[in-house]
């Protein structure tokens, strides 16, 4: 069998002017610097790039001036050029690049070369894997789910269960606490750690909206590799219906617990997953790429006229108003009614996976809720894998069917049919099952 | 690790006098057997047993009543009895729980042939030997019966439709599987596993009980193969056969034409079989929480007014004047209505070496029995409907959007299909790890 090599780059692409924030502050403050990170994997003719930002989502007009010379630069097909967030809120607006000249200026002239430099360097630090190991952890209670049954029988998501006059009765579903974490040892060179874990970035939901980090991610990595000695890359999973602690004082927290905190906690729950790690298989790199065709959620396109009305009013109380008279619950589901109703029948969505040996990685676009990553954990043929979230043109909320009678904010902004959730993860085994079939 | 040994046995359940059938017409005679195929499957403590009944559905009355009996019979535990059915629409009326015809025929037909063919095959039970499986397509005898029609608009079957059809909703799954076991000192065991609509009660056989296609598929394969045939549902809930559509196909073309092809093509995967491991047997049974589609709760008063027209004009009248689907619909809301929020679903897994066999109680579209074979962890993997009670329609979530009949008579919100193919993965998988 061909020689498995992998290399590793970061680089800086930290803003060095004011720049709009997705919390839409201008940030001008660094409290630490933003990097891409990026992975090549390389097995004979078989290969892939693998770039986690620290943005919050990507977009097309991000993507698509640089992907083919990184397919170039790595010679892999660009379908093997894949580009995932961690969901980073603290960050430049990635989404506002078309009409913020701060963050178009941004992407042209520090975050697009920056991630073509660490392609290139990830491509040169290439080293021969000599072994890989994996393991698991339980985290501490740093996560939760933002959904709530109400003890009037209602669901609200956090928004409006912070408002809502009725307590809070139980918690939609438990949280995924379990952290994944594969190490590959290299001829010559430092460890490579991979940590996957499931956590809403909240930054931009909290007081440190104006200033520009990389969230708990920034922390985490800087523990983790300080405590090992190696590299260290966060990517980001299921989170779709989690958040973290500092994000919701009231369910929580002392003055000084913020996101460093967080980073702290999980890179300890890594450094115990280190101490779980088990030997896993090297084997035949394989990676499989399908352009997901998703049904668009038009049922509520009746209602975009009224809700584009409502969107232009003025007096918030008339528009409150407006929305009770439409059956519209809240400006969540107005906007989520708005932007639907502009899409097309259908909309593709990115999966890709790839994976060696015992170890695969599984990416999609979206926010899914945590349940739907288990359940690809749950029924895939690999001893470690790790769902990929905020991976490529971003897509947005994906709720596990059975939540979505619940309505409310994550669901409300969904452009998928419910059941999508399901089909993609059944999509993404589809192609785990293939690889491994394959490799054997 | 100890032998795997496997049993079959077939007996005969056809009525002996008129009972009501599932086209709600009367059953005056026996075009051909209907029958009662019991699989036993053995190894050390682990005892199963997959009835396949040529009826329309199991229903979990039925199964309450006859599971205890077999277990009395035989030893097998309860939950380790897997009703599974065809899906056979020319036979008596199973889902009639109180039909007086009915309730003669089951107790004293029905019932005891049930437990009988449990029985036997318990009784004929031998060391697997050898197990090879072979996949392979067959013409084009089935075809998704939802359809995009000229304006737009997406109907199911549209016959009655005056716009032109254009295309069907999605292509028919036309994958057949077939399997061999070998036993010493028995016949061979073929089973089949397939995904096509069984019609016959709504042809020119609705008055007579037969076993729709399967009767004589397992005719034809039995004389071609000399093994005993056990043939197994898919995922058919959106397909029909040809015979159904008088404007595609001539009637005269019935369910032997689909046998035809179905015994050719399962001769042909047979032919194509690599050996399979068959060393190990496990079982999964389970139940998964779904939830019921509450949204259409403020229609029911609208659905009763319909239903409690004087006549047919009345009751077409009103459903376009709500919008509900004329016959069927007012029904399945009113049902709805009166469910829980969320239902638990039966769910059963079977896992003999590199086979596997999920087990589901309803009428699955085609696109998630795909799904399921697609992402299964197992060499060969048979999608079983109609098994362990009866829960309606179930349509993958892609074609929810499109309404139709298979869309409003489902009971659960969009997306369960893919939920249980999940849940159903999920078994396999722990079984394969295990």
């Amino acid at each position: 069998m061909e020689t498995f090599v992998l290399g590793f780059s970061r680089v800086d692409f930290t803003p060095d002017k004011p720049i709009r924030m997705n919390s839409i502050c201008t940030g001008t403050e660094v409290w630490h610097k933003l990097y891409t990170n990026t992975l090549y994997f390389r097995q004979g003719e078989e290969g892939a790039v693998v770039i986690i930002l620290d943005v919050r989502e990507l977009y097309p007009h991000f993507i698509d001036p640089i992907r083919d010379i990184i397919a170039q630069k790595a010679g892999v097909k660009r379908e093997n050029v894949i580009m995932a967030t961690t969901h980073n809120h603290s960050s430049p607006d990635v989404s506002s690049a078309t009409h913020d000249e701060s963050v178009s200026d941004w992407m042209v002239r520090i975050g697009h070369p920056a991630i073509l430099q660490s392609v290139e360097e990830a491509v040169a630090d290439a080293k021969p894997v000599t072994g890989m190991d994996g393991g698991k952890a339980i985290s501490d209670k740093v996560t939760f789910v933002r959904r709530y049954r109400l003890e009037d029988g209602t669901w609200k998501g956090i928004a409006t269960a912070n408002t809502s006059t009725s307590p809070r009765v139980a918690h939609e579903s438990d949280p995924d606490l379990e952290m994944r974490v594969v190490r590959f040892t290299r001829e010559g060179g430092k460890d490579v750690i991979l940590m996957n874990y499931q956590v809403h970035a909240a930054g931009a939901l909290s007081r440190f909206r104006d200033k520009l980090n990389a969230d708990f991610c920034g922390e985490m990595r800087d523990d983790v590799e300080a405590a090992t000695g190696g590299h260290a890359v966060y990517l980001q999973g299921a989170c779709g219906n989690t958040n973290n602690f500092t994000s919701l004082p009231e369910e929580k927290v002392t003055e000084k617990a913020d996101y460093r905190e967080l980073g702290h906690s999980l890179a300890a729950t890594a450094l115990k997953a280190l101490e779980n790690a088990k030997p896993l298989a090297l084997g035949k790199l394989k990676t499989r790429f399908t352009d997901y065709m998703g049904d668009v959620n038009h049922t509520l396109d009746h209602l975009a006229p009224i809700a584009i009305e409502i969107g232009k009013m003025e007096d918030p109380e008339e528009a409150k108003a407006a929305m009770a008279k439409a059956g519209i619950n809240n400006r969540y589901e107005r906007g989520g009614i708005v932007s639907r109703s502009k899409l097309p029948p259908q909309l593709p969505a990115e999966l890709i996976s790839i994976a060696i040996g015992d170890f695969a990685m599984a990416f999609c676009p979206h926010e899914m809720f945590d349940i739907l990553g288990m359940r690809l954990r749950a029924i895939s043929p690999y001893k470690m894998t790790f769902p990929c979230n905020y991976a490529q043109y971003y897509r947005g909320y994906m709720p596990a069917q059975e939540m979505v009678p619940h309505g409310e904010y994550e669901v409300n902004m969904c452009w998928y049919i419910p059941g999508t959730g399901e089909s993609e993860i059944l999509t993404l085994a589809k192609q785990l099952q293939e690889m491994k079939k394959e490799a054997e | 690790m100890s032998l795997v040994k496997i049993g079959y046995c077939r007996e005969n359940f056809n009525p002996d006098k008129t009972v009501r059938m599932n086209s709600s017409n009367p059953g005056e005679s026996v075009l051909e057997d209907i029958c009662a195929s019991a699989m036993y499957l053995e190894q050390g403590d682990t005892k199963i047993l997959i009835i396949g009944m040529d009826v329309r559905n199991v229903y979990a009355y039925f199964a309450a009543a006859v599971r205890p009996m077999i277990r009395e019979a035989t030893g097998v535990p309860e939950e380790n009895i897997i009703l599974h059915t065809p899906h056979n629409h020319s036979s008596p009326d199973c889902s009639a729980e109180n039909n007086p015809t009915v309730i003669d025929w089951r107790e004293r037909i029905g019932y005891p042939a049930i437990v009988k063919a449990a029985v036997g095959a318990v009784a004929d039970a031998k060391p697997v030997t050898g197990m090879a499986g072979g996949e392979t397509t067959t013409a084009q005898v089935s075809f998704v019966r939802r359809y995009q029609m000229a304006d737009g608009s997406w109907y199911s079957i549209a016959n009655r439709s005056k716009v032109e059809k254009v295309a069907h909703e999605s292509d028919a799954d036309l994958s057949l599987r077939a399997l061999r076991i070998t036993r010493e000192g028995g016949k061979d065991i073929i089973m089949v596993s397939y995904q096509v609509h069984a019609a016959g009660g709504l042809g020119e056989q609705k008055y007579k009980v037969n076993a729709d296609f399967v009767g004589p598929l397992r005719d034809k394969l039995e004389a071609e193969t000399g093994g005993l045939v056990m043939y197994m549902q898919g995922a058919c809930g959106n397909t029909n056969y040809s015979t159904r559509i008088a404007a595609e196909k001539p009637l005269k073309k019935d369910y032997y034409g689909v046998a035809e092809e179905l015994a050719r093509a399962s001769v042909e995967a047979l032919a194509k079989t690599e050996p399979m491991d068959f060393s190990s047997l496990k079982i999964r049974v389970n139940t998964l929480p779904c939830v019921v589609n509450h949204t259409t709760d403020h229609l029911v008063d609208k659905a009763r007014e319909i239903n409690e027209a004087e006549n047919d004009d009345a009751r077409m009248a009103l459903s376009d004047k709500y919008g509900i689907a004329y016959k069927y619909e007012p029904g399945i809301i009113i049902r709805r209505a009166g469910l829980p929020e969320i239902e638990d679903m039966p769910l059963a897994a079977v896992a003999l070496g590199d086979l596997v066999m999920g087990f589901f109680p309803f009428e699955m579209f085609d696109t998630n029995g795909k799904q399921m074979r697609e992402a299964s962890p197992y060499k060969m993997t048979f999608p079983c409907g109609y098994s362990l009670n009866y829960m309606g329609y179930m349509p993958s979530c892609n074609a929810v959007p499109h309404g139709g009949y298979e869309v409003f008579m489902c009971r659960y919100i969009a997306g369960t299909g893919e939920h249980v193919v999940l849940a159903l993965l999920e078994s396999f998988q722990s079984m394969k790890a295990e």
